[in-house]
């Protein structure tokens, strides 16, 4: 239970902390860079795929890839636009700077060197090189979607209030899209930044017109909490105290930000000796969690009020509290460090990254379940804490990468083996197989039947192309011829001689009529031959490349595995200490954050303490006092 | 004393709203400290080199279990989708049984924004094969939708890449099941 009220508290946070963070927009971006498009290659889809389900790694590899193959070129500068997006997103700053600058500084359309110049100034923006960004962001043109022109103005926003120029600033202002969330949080952050040089009157001013949203997402409503907040405290530093508590209590009662927003509302009616009025929001703190710092304040808040109404007693009571409550809050933190120390927190981010894939939402976005949670919380939202956080999730990822490899290799291994013996086994057999041996002869017999065709057609011999039917007729015909030759001296044969010529003249009228059809045909047929005779001349090459070049194949496979392995080896050592590294900043980052608190609630528990006592003497002192008067009466 | 306290509770709600500020500059990646960025431009190193090698590993993965001659790989996309919402695909390559794909809600929000799905990745011999894709899902007025669809691929010696692409049919009202060869 506390943990799913926390959670959500906590999701805000991070939710409104990280909404600009680039990593997490250029995936939502994404959606309206890359909306459908046709898709002239399959890798470029392929990697599309795995990009619009956040697998960046998978995407950038199916783009490295085709890179390395041969280069997807069907699809303009979209996948360059694409690889280098994710070399930002995945932080590989030196690798996106490389292909925006070579997309900004080719001749390219308006619309590719837009984005190009886009990506290149937040790139410079994140590394703080700001008038490098602000040349970038300044070469856009018209191109861009609404979405990222905003973004653009947001960036340039934030830079001048880096610098301390604020009119140029709010100069953008009126420069974004009517509703855009961007335009908000530039507002907001130039309200801030004018309250944190003291000009109360320009930053309340700005940040008021938050007030006027209609806000209907949790990171606008939260937004809007910070800016009633950062209102209400200005107020107050401003000595105007009066006008804090009508934007503190539009601080939402069950937001992450309320407690603060009570802490406030007492301390203006306090500076304004209104002590009773101070006194409810700060009782209202009592019943919250005693983790949270503004409720630790407001258990020394509430008796230094009463003392200040004479209400000794009663103060006395309360500051009795304050120190139970801050040794037990002590025994806590004490507890929650050794944990910490003891591994408690990795473990606990490891278990959140054990149930996500290569999902890279680029934020913690469930909070880990920790005993330190809690008391980390403002930490956790915080951006140096989420980059360490992603770096430990990225390497925690790439080692399972690595892993994945180092399983494989033995497969592969024993797959090459397995082919090196079948071809060990194979190659003498197909050596001496018959068929290979007598292509020559079949050549040969190819080459006798040419010629046997072309004679037939310079000879025009119309016998030769005659079938073995027609053959056995015209033999018969020539044993008829010799036997009326015999005859014809002695008997009348010439009904016979009659018949034979027809039937001769027929036959001699059949040869030469499909003649030409027959030689066609025989001709095609030796044209037929030789194709396939030169296929199987070819199969026979290349069967016998394949078993020359065989040895050398597997032993290249062989190479390229070992010397994958050994780059593997290097790079899980690297690993393995950059994993530690991480471990250890994530847990320092924890400890510091534990360690101001532990030191505050001392300090807490010591005024606490020092009040008791002093209040004692208080007490003891004016009831002697009262003693004594009596007495004297 | 009391003063005191007061003004050191006044002091930590000042510092409060300083932290909101500096919170708000964070958001857009403000300047990491000296100690993070030295490890982190080290975990940016290395995370270069695993990719790298991983494409490396990849092609070395894929020439060695799918030869360009004998591969042959099998993709799906999607094209609008809203006459069909895809469910499951089974691959059948000459009547065995190569692909079962159940799909999530995020992969099929990847094709439906353009993202191609490679579904099979194989080898093949030269000449005439058998490719059936059959289509589980829902089709128009809700209804339980199943689908076939049969191409003759005919595997030369280079790489073969089928296209299997889920389109609407505004005419029909009807989803399309085509298949592309790709040269």
């Amino acid at each position: 239970m506390y943990f799913n009220s926390k959670y959500k508290i906590l999701l805000s946070i991070i939710s409104i902390n990280l909404m600009l963070s680039s990593t997490a927009v250029f995936a939502g971006q994404a959606d309206e860079e890359f909306t459908p498009q046709q898709i002239k290659d399959l890798r470029y889809g392929e990697a599309l795929f795995n990009f619009y389900q956040s697998k960046y790694f998978s995407s950038l590899t199916n783009l490295m890839v085709a890179d390395a193959q041969s280069p997807i070129t069907k699809q303009g500068q979209h996948p360059e636009l694409l690889k280098g997006g994710l070399f930002l997103a995945y932080g590989l700053h030196n690798q996106a700077h490389d292909v925006f600058t070579r997309l900004t500084e080719a001749k390219l359309p308006i619309y590719t060197r837009d984005r190009a110049f886009y990506y290149l100034g937040k790139l410079f923006y994140k590394k703080s090189y700001y008038d490098r960004a602000i040349t970038s962001l300044s070469s856009i043109t018209t191109t861009l979607p609404e979405n990222f022109d905003d973004e653009r103005l947001h960036l340039l926003s934030n830079i001048y209030l880096r610098r301390k120029e604020f009119n140029k600033a709010v100069e953008l202002l009126p420069k974004f899209s009517p509703y855009s969330e961007w335009a908000y949080y530039a507002l907001y952050n130039i309200g801030v930044a004018y309250i944190r040089e003291r000009k109360f009157d320009e930053g309340i001013e700005l940040l008021s017109q938050l007030n006027e949203l209609d806000a209907k997402t949790a990171e606008i409503n939260a937004l809007v909490d910070k800016a009633n907040l950062a209102i209400g405290f200005a107020y107050i530093r401003a000595d105007q105290p009066d006008l804090a508590p009508e934007y503190l209590r539009q601080v939402r009662l069950r937001g992450p930000l309320s407690n603060k927003a009570l802490l406030g509302i007492g301390w203006a009616y306090s500076s304004r000796e209104k002590h009773k009025e101070a006194l409810r929001p700060w009782m209202a703190l009592n019943s919250r969690d005693s983790v949270d710092t503004a409720v630790q304040e407001s258990m020394l808040a509430i008796p230094y009020t009463l003392e200040q109404i004479k209400a000794n007693n009663n103060a006395l009571a309360h500051y009795q509290n304050a120190v139970k409550l801050y040794d037990q809050e002590l025994k806590s933190i004490s507890s929650v460090i050794n944990v910490v120390e003891g591994g408690e927190l990795i473990a606990s981010l490891k278990k959140v990254l054990s149930a996500e894939k290569e999902d890279n939402d680029f934020r913690l976005t469930t909070p880990p379940v920790s005993l330190a949670t809690p008391y980390i919380e403002k930490l956790i939202a915080k951006h140096e804490f989420q980059q360490a956080y992603l770096n430990y999730r990225d390497l925690l990822f790439l080692q399972k990468v690595l892993d994945r490899w180092t399983n494989q290799f033995p497969a592969y291994e024993l797959m090459l083996e397995e082919r090196q013996r079948r071809y060990q086994t194979k190659l003498p057999q197909i050596k001496n197989d018959a068929r290979i041996t007598k292509i020559s002869e079949l050549t040969h017999a190819k080459e006798k039947y040419r010629k046997e065709v072309d004679r037939i057609e310079s000879g025009k011999d119309v016998l030769a192309l005659a079938t073995l039917k027609e053959q056995a007729t015209i033999k018969k015909l020539s044993k008829i011829a010799l036997t009326i030759e015999k005859l014809k001296n002695t008997q009348d044969i010439s009904e016979q001689q009659h018949k034979y010529r027809i039937l001769n003249g027929m036959m001699t009228w059949k040869l030469h009529r499909e003649y030409i059809p027959r030689l066609w045909k025989a001709q095609k047929q030796i044209k037929l031959l030789e194709t396939a005779l030169e296929k199987t001349k070819l199969a026979t090459k290349s069967l016998k490349q394949t078993w020359t070049s065989a040895p050398a194949r597997f032993s290249g496979f062989n190479e390229r595995i070992k010397e994958k392995k050994s780059r593997i080896a290097i790079l899980k050592g690297r690993l393995k200490h950059l994993l530690g590294q991480q471990q250890r900043f994530l847990v320092l980052m924890a400890m510091r954050e534990l360690n101001n608190k532990q030191r505050a609630l001392k300090t807490y528990h010591a005024r606490a303490r020092f009040s008791v006592a002093r209040l004692y003497d208080k007490i003891a002192l004016s009831s002697s006092e009262k003693t004594k008067e009596e007495d004297k009466k | 004393m009391i003063k005191k306290i007061l003004l050191n509770l006044i002091v930590s709600v000042s510092i409060f709203t300083s932290v909101c500020v500096a919170a708000e500059e964070n958001k857009n990646a403000g300047a990491p400290s000296d100690e993070l960025r030295s490890l982190d431009s080290r975990i940016q190193s290395l995370k270069k080199e695993v990719l790298d090698l991983n494409r490396d590993l990849f092609m070395l993965e894929e020439e060695l279990l799918f030869p360009s001659n004998t591969q042959v790989s099998v993709f799906l996309s999607m094209d609008i989708g809203t006459l069909f919402q895809l469910d499951s695909v089974q691959i059948r390559l000459n009547d065995k049984i190569v692909a079962n794909h159940l799909y999530t809600k995020r992969e099929i929000e990847a094709l439906k924004r353009g993202g191609v799905q490679r579904i099979y990745t194989g080898n093949l011999p030269s000449g005439k094969h058998e490719i059936v894709a059959y289509y589980t899902g829902i089709g128009p007025n809700n209804r339980t939708y199943k689908q076939g669809s049969t191409t003759i691929l005919e595997k030369s010696s280079a790489a073969q890449f089928v296209e299997l692409k889920i389109s609407d049919n505004t005419v029909k009202q009807q989803p399309d099941f085509e298949v592309k060869i790709w040269e």
